[in-house]
């Protein structure tokens, strides 16, 4: 399903406030532009090392203002730029940034 | 059904089987190893991308996950937590749990204690999971607040 550029960039930004609420400790928020779904990368010291960027997904929850799903994937800061962006997701220069330390 | 849909299926499952042994008073690796295998499911079930293709394999997908689903509005709501503090402070608390869980996973190592296999401390002595008290190396009133999150992690993501 295609949803408008609108509607992902407004639940964009709903699941990047939910995350900086929950966790204070974001340094930045990357969203990567997608027709089908909501891409987001958290740059945070809370998560462990993992070695690998890994996506979790949501379904969308049309009720809690997000109609499309979404991937998440959070990355420590020193790993940011060693480690493989999500295949599909392009690179970080294409990216917009909508959190940067701890500001939308 | 889809990978992730059936990923959730089997968590649910899984949950469900864990709840009845922890009932049966048996030594505490079997329902562990239950719970491990919900939460692994749950794991693999956000894992799973929307597309219908399959997860990537990984065991350690527990913490991650939890720290993942701070960025969900739905999740936290439908769970009925309205503040952001509580939430976050609850998460914090539980990836303790979820990090033993994550370190007693099988592994290739005979001398790592797990819930499922014997392993060796390096010498002739061999220890069965069975006669190990899994449950003591948690609090417990920490352990009940980790499976009450799972459930209700479970729950939330099988209602629209």
């Amino acid at each position: 399903m295609i949803y408008s550029p609108e509607e992902i960039e407004a639940q964009a930004k709903l699941m990047a406030e939910e995350a900086h609420l929950n966790d204070p400790d974001i340094r930045t928020i990357y969203f990567f532009k997608a027709d089908e779904e909501v891409r987001l990368l958290e740059v945070t010291p809370s998560v462990p090392k993992s070695g690998e960027m890994d996506v979790f997904y949501f379904r969308p929850a049309p009720k809690y203002g997000m109609p499309a799903p979404s991937g998440v994937a959070m990355v420590r800061p020193e790993e940011l730029h060693s480690l493989s962006l999500p295949k599909g997701w392009g690179t970080l220069e294409q990216a917009k940034t909508i959190l940067s330390n701890g500001r939308a | 059904m889809s990978w992730k849909e059936a990923f959730l299926r089997q968590a649910l499952s899984d949950f469900k089987v864990h709840e009845e042994l922890a009932r049966l008073q048996l030594p505490s690796c079997h329902e562990l190893l239950y719970l491990q295998m919900a939460v692994e499911k749950l794991g693999k079930y956000y894992l799973t991308p929307n597309d219908g293709s399959k997860p990537v394999p990984t065991h350690k997908s527990i913490v991650n996950g939890l720290k993942h689903s701070t960025s969900n509005p739905a999740t936290r709501q439908k769970m009925g937590f309205s503040n952001h503090t509580i939430y976050r402070e609850k998460i914090q608390r539980i990836c303790s749990v979820a990090q033993w869980l994550e370190d007693l996973y099988p592994t290739s190592d005979d001398n790592a204690p797990n819930a499922k296999y014997p392993w060796s401390d390096g010498t002739c002595d061999v220890t069965a999971p069975c006669d190990v008290e899994f449950h003591t190396q948690v609090s417990l009133p920490l352990l009940k607040e980790f499976k009450a999150f799972i459930k209700g992690m479970l729950r939330a993501e099988s209602t629209d």
